[in-house]
């Protein structure tokens, strides 16, 4: 395990989710700069201190953030969706991980590409419809980081 | 590796709300193990595929 997190990257952590929420998606590290008038390096760092501690998720060998959970920075079978806003989740608990994180009513839009079918879901002030419906979740807790991609 | 679970779409918004809620806070600083199995216990999740320990 990495470099002890100190203040600072604990505020990078969070304009990174500020800016995910705000923005839609992914900031680079330069942008976190800009938007605390900083040297980008430092913020760089930080990421990979972040990414170390499970904190957020780097895209293998880049400085790109891949996964701020319940965030996605690419496109998924889960998008979110609220207002004129819509992010991308990792996974069917991610969907419901950001109108949770954002207290915010949302629509969600579950494809499933392999089964040719989708599933509608709504969360409208702090209720969620279709309660009877199933999440699968294949690995047990201590498993859920060795591959975040995949969990 | 142990088979998955299945969870209807009422216990994982409940669990979601545990999880995510102080996910945008300023003062969010991670979590321990200990307080993720507090959550799960909470929502009733007590099998061992929710313990981090093996």
């Amino acid at each position: 395990m990495g470099k002890t997190i100190t203040h600072f990257d604990l505020k990078i952590r969070y304009q990174v989710y500020r800016f995910f929420a705000d923005n839609c998606r992914a900031p680079a590290f330069q942008d976190i700069a800009d938007l605390l008038n900083t040297e980008s390096e430092k913020v760089r760092v930080s990421f990979h201190k972040l990414h170390e501690r499970h904190m957020l998720f780097l895209e293998p060998g880049s400085d790109s953030i891949r996964i701020a959970n319940p965030f996605s920075a690419i496109p998924t079978n889960f998008k979110v969706l609220s207002g004129n806003k819509s992010w991308w989740a990792n996974c069917a608990w991610d969907s419901l991980g950001i109108p949770a994180a954002l207290n915010i009513d949302v629509l969600i839009e579950a494809n499933f590409p392999d089964l040719d079918d989708a599933v509608e879901l709504h969360v409208d002030h702090g209720k969620v419809d279709n309660e009877q419906l199933y999440i699968y979740f294949p690995l047990p807790f201590r498993h859920w980081y060795d591959d975040l991609i995949y969990t | 590796m142990p088979a998955g679970e299945l969870l209807t779409i009422g216990q994982v918004w409940e669990l979601s709300k545990l999880w995510y809620r102080d996910r945008l806070s300023p003062d969010f600083k991670g979590r321990t193990i200990a307080e993720a199995h507090q959550m799960f216990e909470k929502i009733g999740l007590n099998t061992a595929f929710w313990r981090f320990e093996s």
